[in-house]
């Protein structure tokens, strides 16, 4: 099932001006129709600004040095807002983490939606309005008619971030992208969402770039992986693999800071920590960047950034990758 | 010296918001030993900060007994509190907001010495000291601000800020949730060796229940400003008896790919 509908190719985005200081560092990865990706990392390892480049909406303080974005084929003009302004919620939609702030305040939350549509198509208004609350109906909102109605503030987290996912879909896109779409949420909320966008992408075909911190919500919901770290590509893998057998010390060390009651716990703490922190983007080291916090670092890890070794489906960037299964 | 070091009976806090009264706490009765760690779990708007708040002469009670070794805080006035919050202390959620960014970090540690009029100046820069290195910061980064510092390091200042009174009791309100996975392994790590090292009591606020799961004695499941359920950690998750706690159990991702997904995340679920 080879049919990359994105493709992102050698992307590298730096502060402006300033072409030393690299926020992504070249990083490629594609995502097939219809499947889910999930892009794994902490705060600062760039797959937020990833999602941002992909829609063309970076910050004003970065610009793309290098790199292509390809979706369906064809090159992206993410640096012109005009253009872009058509590709956005037509083909690729948007969810993003903070539902609150997603939401204008002044405008019904039906509004909302009925904007993306008249944006894109050309419809008679009740047709427009029609699709809105059939949009509504189909995140599970509750009395849509009456909720199109509505201001955000009257709407709990949960139903804030379906009207949300409604706006995103409300065109058919391609590709969702979802950053974060549940970490404001109590944890029976999240799976409510996470519940929605599967059974939407399901009945729509629809792909969707699910980026998170969360490994648990990565391990049932993801066909692959992808695992960043300090604006590089560390590991990306089908999320089985990626479980049972990492091969990046990042990875094993982000499944093993993760508290898990199913496993024993380890040695020396309640949970193994990854020791150090993330080094600055201003940091010029040539190495690895994650050869301070590693514990098999070597001379040449230190010397020179690993080239991504291939093993079919697996890929990793790691002059010396575990090898052994976790189980 | 008794071994219940905090003792709870039938605790209500109800407040004006705008014309309407809420009740975030209904009838909550708890007990936390000596040494031990209880962890309080529950959503968002279920009460579990108000009764942390209300535990430190924050918010006042209006019915119910708080016994701290044996005294009743709940009714303290000014005076009495002030000389009763030392035992106490409190490391929040949000390192960002929870530091003042204008003073410097060992001013910040130092403060509550100040207030508390604790030592002579000179010993208390030196226990402020003391204390950062105890949480691991180097201490000739006592003149930097809180700005210098990562989300990470910023949780260890609360930590040193909250232990330099040498408190019996530790309330941490949600203390890793704003963290990343590795820092908040290195924060939790953190917490469980000072706890052993220095013999503290943990109330500890988490919406996370797989997180305590691994770091609490007991667990105290809180639906709608009550206990719902309450018991060792182990057993709460590995044998839920309340339907809320089974309800989030069932929600909750499991990072295991060998497993079924959780019940709720099968799409065909009602």
């Amino acid at each position: 099932m080879a049919n990359p509908i994105l493709q992102v190719e050698n992307l590298q985005i730096c502060v402006r001006k300033k072409p030393g200081v690299l926020i992504l560092r070249g990083v490629s990865f594609h995502v097939n129709a219809g499947e889910t990706l999930a892009i794994v990392g902490e705060s600062g390892c760039g797959k937020s600004m990833t999602s941002l480049a992909i829609m063309g909406l970076l910050p004003d303080a970065v610009e793309k040095l290098s790199g292509t974005i390809r979706f369906k084929g064809r090159e992206l003009p993410i640096a012109d807002n005009r253009a872009m302004r058509k590709v956005r919620a037509a083909e690729i939609g948007m969810v993003f983490q903070e539902p609150m702030a997603a939401l204008d305040p002044l405008y019904p939350v039906g509004k909302q939606v009925l904007e993306v549509i008249e944006e894109h198509e050309k419809l008679p208004r009740e047709m427009a309005w029609a699709r809105v609350i059939d949009l509504l109906t189909k995140v599970d909102l509750p009395n849509p008619e009456t909720l199109a109605w509505s201001y955000p503030h009257k709407l709990s987290g949960g139903q804030l971030q379906r009207v949300v996912i409604a706006m995103a879909l409300a065109c058919n896109p391609d590709v969702l992208i979802a950053d974060e779409p549940t970490t404001a949420l109590d944890v029976t909320v999240q799976a409510q969402i996470m519940r929605l966008l599967k059974r939407l992408q399901r009945d729509t075909g629809v792909a969707i770039v699910l980026i998170t911190h969360n490994l648990g919500l990565v391990a049932h919901t993801a066909d692959r992986v992808m695992v960043m770290y300090a604006g590089n590509k560390a590991e990306e893998a089908p999320t089985r693999d990626l479980f049972l057998s990492p091969r990046h010390p990042y990875t094993r060390g982000l499944l093993d800071a993760t508290p898990n009651p199913e496993r024993a716990s380890a040695q020396g703490g309640v949970l193994r920590e990854i020791p150090g922190t993330v080094p600055s983007i201003a940091d010029p080291m040539s190495g690895c960047r994650f050869a301070p916090r590693c514990g098999n670092a070597s001379e040449l890890c230190r010397a020179r950034f690993p080239e991504p070794t291939i093993e079919g489906a697996h890929g990793y960037a790691c002059h010396h990758p575990g090898t052994d299964a976790r189980v | 010296m008794s071994n219940t070091l905090l003792r709870i009976d039938d605790l209500h806090v109800s407040f004006r918001v705008g014309k309407t009264m809420i009740h975030p706490v209904r009838g909550i009765s708890l007990h936390l030993d000596r040494g031990e760690t209880l962890a309080l779990v529950g959503e968002s708007g279920c009460g579990k900060t108000t009764l942390a708040r209300t535990i430190l002469g924050l918010q006042a009670p209006s019915s119910g007994r708080i016994a701290y070794d044996g005294n009743d805080i709940a009714g303290l006035d000014r005076f009495g509190l002030k000389r009763f919050r030392p035992h106490i202390q409190c490391v929040f959620q949000d390192p960002f907001s929870s530091l003042n960014p204008r003073k410097r970090v060992e001013q910040l540690i130092r403060e509550p010495l100040d207030i508390h009029q604790i030592g002579e100046r000179s010993t208390r820069l030196k226990r402020a000291h003391e204390m950062m290195e105890r949480v691991g910061l180097p201490t000739d980064w006592g003149r930097r601000f809180p700005h210098e510092f990562s989300g990470g390091q910023r949780q260890r200042i609360g930590i040193a800020r909250a232990l330099v009174m040498q408190p019996d009791l530790l309330i941490c309100d949600e203390p890793v949730s704003a963290l990343d996975v590795s820092i908040q392994a290195q924060i939790i790590n953190l917490l469980w060796e000072l706890k052993r090292d220095m013999g503290l009591s943990y109330l500890f606020i988490s919406h996370d229940l797989m997180l305590v799961e691994t770091f609490a004695d007991r667990v105290a499941m809180m639906y709608q400003g009550e206990i719902v359920e309450i018991g060792p950690a182990r057993q709460v998750w590995s044998n839920p008896q309340h339907e809320f706690t089974r309800r989030m159990i069932d929600a909750i991702p499991v990072p295991d790919v060998t497993r079924p997904p959780p019940p709720a995340f099968r799409i065909d679920a009602k």
